[in-house]
């Protein structure tokens, strides 16, 4: 099936939860750390982007806890997210080598 | 609780109820030291990721049973504003001007089958009545069409209103569980307020054009039409209408409030023009007198394809 490519964030997010079950906060963190700093994600991005992922079924709550008083929701990757995270890397990927072939051969032949 | 937190509490109203404590934790865990207020940056982000949650869970819950009962009296009071073109249209009053709303055109058979549109729609034969009112909103095409060709006149711009009033009426049909529900939604004395009203709109389409006071005619239009006696029995019937559909404590009655204001927007510029028209507020009201008809359009095509999808997902 043809589907859209994924943002950034979006991609960034689902890979973050492909490493594991992942709170709201623990993935901001770790989103900045796969970017290398270039992406920080702010609250309001993150959760609308959340409810996106759930409603659409590629994510979903793992479960909840409470840490000094305060809610803590996890989040995991389903097996659709899983699937979609995996072709939208190998298009990524494909383009990658695309690009990187045609700089060598332009790199080549200048 | 500390400035911070009571300060992003209020942001966080503009979230669905379920996010909120979750949003709250992660704010403050990203809080910088001393900080007692969000940063605008923050604030900003706030307010975009609430309106995007918002309206995608509207948009999903377009198919749901709270936009149902919502339709459900959107097209109730729009088939009673339809059976005043019909009143109107009987007493063939279309040479006096009209402070409230542009005349229907004087052509009953336009008008006729919405009676037994409802009819039906009580007696809970749905399909019927759909197709009644969608033949009957469609009818009114040739009318539109013969309206254009007359460059004299803005019988089209006057006729519009009144096909979109009937296409609107049609698709809440079809898109809810018809006029029982709406009257068992509404309970019995708003139905009686929201007959009265309409009542007194049809009495106020009908009154022939008053002499304005003399004293006045010097004034600003804003001034005189407040000595206009048909300004203010224009005023009236959508006060009762306003009272008999006004229901903010339930998801549906907020969702069906705001319909009918756009549904009404057209009638409700014309008495809002008057007493903006010196003020900058005229083009807000100019705008949603063309929006707010185009935007209950929108939404009603949104929810007939979300339950055309349902559907299809039903059936495959």
């Amino acid at each position: 099936m043809n589907h859209r490519s994924l943002q950034e964030p979006t991609f960034l997010i689902l890979t973050a939860l492909a490493a594991g079950p992942q709170h709201g906060y623990g993935i901001i963190g770790d989103v900045e750390r796969i970017s290398d700093g270039r992406v920080r994600l702010r609250a309001g991005t993150l959760y609308a982007a959340l409810d996106r992922l759930t409603a659409d079924g590629l994510a979903e709550i793992d479960r909840e806890d409470v840490v000094e008083g305060r809610l803590r929701r996890y989040y995991r990757l389903t097996d659709t997210g899983a699937a979609r995270l995996a072709a939208e890397a190998e298009r990524l990927r494909s383009n990658a080598e695309t690009a990187t072939a045609r700089l060598r051969l332009a790199g080549g032949s200048a | 609780m500390s400035p911070l937190e009571h300060r992003l509490r209020r942001w966080l109203r503009l979230y669905p109820i379920d996010q909120r404590e979750e949003m709250l934790g992660v704010l403050l865990a990203s809080a910088g030291p001393g900080q007692d207020r969000p940063s605008p940056r923050d604030a900003a982000d706030l307010v975009g990721g609430a309106v995007r949650v918002r309206l995608r869970r509207e948009i999903r819950s377009l198919g749901g049973t709270v936009w149902r009962d919502a339709f459900a009296v959107l097209g109730l009071v729009t088939i009673l504003a339809l059976f005043v073109c019909l009143i109107a249209s009987l007493r063939a009053i279309i040479d006096f001007a009209f402070v409230v709303q542009s005349p229907p055109a004087p052509i009953w058979p336009m008008w006729a089958p919405w009676p037994l549109v409802a009819a039906l729609s009580l007696l809970s034969l749905r399909r019927t009545a759909i197709g009644i009112a969608w033949a009957a909103a469609l009818a009114q095409v040739p009318w539109l069409a013969i309206g254009e060709m007359d460059a004299f006149s803005d019988r089209l711009g006057q006729n519009a209103y009144w096909f979109v009033l009937a296409i609107t009426a049609a698709a809440a049909l079809s898109v809810s569980d018809g006029l029982r529900r709406a009257l068992s939604l509404l309970g019995w004395w708003r139905v009686v307020v929201l007959l009265a009203g309409f009542g007194a709109f049809a009495y106020t389409l009908s009154v022939p054009t008053g002499e304005i006071d003399p004293w006045s005619r010097d004034m600003s239009p804003s001034a005189w039409s407040f000595h206009d006696p048909r300004y203010w029995l224009g005023i009236a019937p959508l006060a009762l209408i306003a009272v008999a559909c006004t229901r903010l404590r339930t998801d549906s009655g907020r969702r069906w409030t705001t319909m009918l204001i756009l549904s009404l927007a057209p009638t409700v510029y014309v008495l809002g023009f008057q007493i903006a028209i010196d003020t900058a507020l005229a083009p807000v009201v100019d705008a949603i007198r063309i929006l707010g008809s185009l935007a209950v359009v929108a939404v009603l095509t949104a929810a007939a394809a979300s339950r055309l999808r349902e559907w299809r997902r039903s059936t495959s």
